[in-house]
């Protein structure tokens, strides 16, 4: 069984903490957790994956999991200025925003669930007109909810969804960084 | 004080230094870098005090960031402020020569009770 799938009450708790705590850390304004579905129309999106060694000596056991927060774009909007001090952010500036958000969100994930595991450097974008679901999906998914500045944001995890187009940070042999003199 | 502060996002390079400032521990002379590569790059020119610094950026980690420039006989103090919080990076870290974790999303509180006794207000 993954870490990622059958979460109990506690770690969904968990997460909704991770959610509020994030936005509300950033933002400087109240976060609650929430049952509200998200609104239908443009969104901010990012993912990043999980990668998590269950046991070093059998890499049957590596489990992976997509990290995925989304948020309206009028709320990225304001996250952006908010987080740069800029009264008119730019597109890239709110996917800069929402990606950042979603790579802490990841990290206190994988603290929560994982004990020896990697991220992946998030990837964000703007979706236009995407119509979310109603009821939780019966992939595995586990989805909280939050309320901040009147605006519903999502923290997702899905085991099941493909990871291959994620991006993981560079790996260089220790022996490249030894001094050349 | 010259502080360099590496992070592949900009909306977290301009947190932490507004986090600096909150944190009472003064306006400094700041540069900026995206990612373990161009801080690298950076630090032979602008001769930081002090380096803070993510874990996961793309071109170079911030852990290979730190091991280059120790490998180099660089000892400026460097802290980590990242998501990457299990004890694991942590231990990593520390081995490495880092002078302090500052997981996200953190405080003002925990800017002064990490780089307090290494920056000047």
């Amino acid at each position: 069984m993954s870490v990622f799938t059958e979460l109990d009450d506690d770690a969904r708790e968990e997460l909704g903490v991770i959610l509020t705590d994030v936005f509300s850390s950033v933002l400087k304004e109240e976060a609650i957790v929430t049952n509200n579905q998200l609104p239908v129309g443009n969104t901010a999106v990012s993912r990043l994956a999980i990668h998590n060694f269950a046991d070093d000596n059998d890499q049957s056991e590596e489990q992976f999991a997509v990290i995925e927060v989304r948020v309206g774009v009028s709320l990225a909007r304001v996250m952006a200025a908010r987080m740069m001090s800029i009264s008119s952010p730019g597109p890239n500036d709110l996917v800069d925003a929402i990606a950042e958000i979603s790579n802490i969100a990841g990290g206190n994930v994988k603290t929560l669930l994982c004990n020896h595991a990697r991220l992946s450097l998030p990837t964000a974008e703007i979706i236009d007109d995407e119509r979310f679901e109603e009821a939780e999906p019966a992939d595995g998914s586990t989805c909280v909810r939050a309320v901040v500045l009147g605006h519903v944001v999502q923290l997702a995890i899905h085991p099941h969804a493909p990871v291959a187009g994620l991006l993981w940070p560079p790996e260089i042999n220790d022996a490249t960084l030894e001094p050349t003199s | 004080m010259k502080i360099l502060v590496t992070d592949d996002s900009r909306a977290m390079r301009m947190i932490v230094i507004r986090t600096m400032r909150q944190a009472g521990l003064g306006k400094h002379e700041i540069l900026e870098a995206e990612n373990g590569r161009l801080g690298l790059e950076a630090v032979k020119d602008f001769k930081p005090d002090l380096i803070l610094s993510d874990w996961n950026m793309p071109e170079m980690t911030g852990i290979d960031f730190l091991k280059a420039l120790r490998a180099s006989g660089d000892t400026t103090p460097f802290c980590f402020v990242t998501s990457e919080g299990g004890g694991d990076k942590a231990e990593e870290g520390v081995a490495a020569g880092a002078i302090g974790f500052i997981v996200k999303p953190f405080t003002a509180e925990a800017f002064m009770d990490t780089l307090g006794s290494v920056v000047s207000a």
